[in-house]
């Protein structure tokens, strides 16, 4: 058990590793570091493969209950390390074995208890797959992006669909959103938005958010208390950095404008996608590593800084504005920074009774 | 008589346990699967809302604790999940599902008017 517990934690530094890699490697783009920076040209598969792509892989293998799961995200995390180390190759082929195990592994979920989130979460995981394949076979970062968010988007939306069975909404509700997630696939499997066309890929991405908005326990537990409050918050901000990304793909089509991509993808990654992260840390750190880490109010400062950082970041894209886009890099450092400070802290201050509200 | 007060306050401390995702006790969501009482020992089995759920360890910790404080010494407790175990929303309380039941929205609500007048007769 202390072994199991151990291995899971050293696959949440490595993770870490990525994301403080990943973030160099985006401020290294901005021109914001001296000197070279390792893999600088890989900030995208860095940050969605080797840091999400380990941290959602490991929180599978840890439900799953199976130990040999953890060699999926042990897959994607090496995918990182080659990547820095300048086998681009031999990562992309790891992370492709990382999302064909997190493919079968969520399938074999969806086969023991079928269901609309088990066959999302299934879907979301062959997207990771799909994109990890394209990059292998020779397309740029830039073209798989958008398949690779799918992926993100998918996973964090089947999470979001297992805790609304509690709203219980209908099968005509669930048909609705076979139909948006449908026309989301399409979209991406029609090339959008590199063929220049990105308005079914736009409607279906603010579809799938406005229904997840409608359908989701946050709208209720936003005036709980505790950790269910805080995840709340971050979430609501987050569905709005959705929708706003879905404007950017139809108001800025990357094909076509000179910073449309920039808004989007950092709208869905850094609004929508590291927003979760900040929700769910506090539960599923320890839940995962046996870490004694836990949720405190300070923790709003750090997510309330990277609303501020996504806000200017679009701002910047809109505007034309490289130095706003510097301005915004740095405040998302910050509240990462700040974040991780704060949950360190809270490690060596406990409370008198554990508990993870 | 003893063993339901003992019952009582086992379940008194689970209710000080919340699902931290939901905000709601593991009680209320009818996560307590069973609660058996023995001599000396305390065995408590809950289920997830999935199976799936990566946070069933943390929860039966903490489970595990709040009985403990709750009981102290010379209790031993025993909390394990059972993963096979297939929970629905009807296990919950009805006052939580009231809370989390969906609401209708006003513009579903006037678009339904607003139809049903169009089609009404005259």
């Amino acid at each position: 058990m202390a072994a199991l517990l151990a291995a899971q934690l050293g696959l949440i530094l490595a993770a870490v590793v990525s994301l403080a890699l990943g973030v160099a490697g985006g401020l290294g783009r901005l021109g914001m570091l001296a000197g070279p920076v390792p893999a600088a040209g890989l900030h995208g598969p860095i940050m969605i493969c080797g840091f999400f792509g380990t941290l959602i892989s490991l929180e599978r293998a840890v439900a799953s209950g199976a130990w040999p799961a953890l060699l999926i995200p042990s897959l994607s995390a090496t995918g990182a390390v080659l990547l820095i180390a300048g086998q681009d190759e031999a990562g992309a082929v790891a992370f492709l074995l990382a999302a064909l195990g997190l493919t079968v592994l969520t399938a074999a979920s969806a086969v023991r208890l079928p269901a609309m989130f088990t066959a999302v979460m299934t879907l979301g995981a062959a997207l990771w797959a799909w994109g990890s394949w394209q990059w292998l076979a020779g397309s740029s970062v830039t073209e798989v992006s958008y398949v690779w968010l799918g992926f993100l988007i998918l996973t964090i939306a089947a999470e979001r669909l297992e805790l609304s069975r509690l709203a219980r909404p209908g099968a005509v509700a669930h048909a609705v959103l076979a139909l948006f997630l449908a026309g989301f696939v399409l979209a991406l499997a029609l090339g959008q938005p590199w063929t220049g066309a990105s308005a079914m890929l736009s409607g279906s991405l603010a579809a799938i958010a406005a229904w997840l908005l409608r359908y989701d326990i946050a709208l209720r537990t936003i005036r709980g208390q505790g950790t269910a409050r805080f995840a709340a918050a971050c979430l609501l901000a987050g569905y709005a950095w959705l929708v706003a990304a879905a404007c950017c793909l139809l108001l800025l089509p990357p094909a076509t404008t000179v910073f449309g991509h920039d808004a989007a993808v950092h709208a869905i990654g850094t609004g929508f996608v590291l927003s979760m992260v900040f929700a769910h840390a506090p539960v599923i750190l320890p839940a995962v590593t046996g870490a004694p880490v836990r949720y405190v109010p300070a923790l709003y400062a750090p997510a309330a800084l990277l609303q501020c950082a996504v806000a200017l970041r679009l701002a910047a894209d809109l505007a034309l504005a490289p130095a706003w886009r510097q301005g915004a890099a740095i405040l998302t450092v910050t509240s990462i920074l700040l974040y991780a400070g704060l949950l360190l802290a809270t490690s060596f201050i406990r409370p008198r009774v554990r508990n993870p509200a | 008589m003893i063993l339901g007060r003992i019952e009582g306050e086992v379940r008194a401390a689970l209710r000080q346990v919340d699902d931290p995702e939901l905000g709601v006790s593991i009680v209320d969501l009818g996560l307590v699967q069973s609660v058996a009482i023995a001599p000396g020992q305390i065995d408590i089995v809950l289920m997830m809302t999935t199976p799936t759920c990566p946070i069933g360890r943390l929860i039966a910790e903490t489970a595990e604790l709040a009985v403990r404080q709750q009981l102290g010494s010379p209790w031993t407790v025993r909390v394990a999940v059972d993963r096979a175990a297939v929970w629905t929303p009807e296990r919950a309380a009805p006052t939580v599902r009231a809370a989390f039941a969906p609401r209708p929205s006003r513009i579903g609500r006037r678009l339904k008017a607003g139809l049903a007048q169009l089609f009404a007769r005259a």
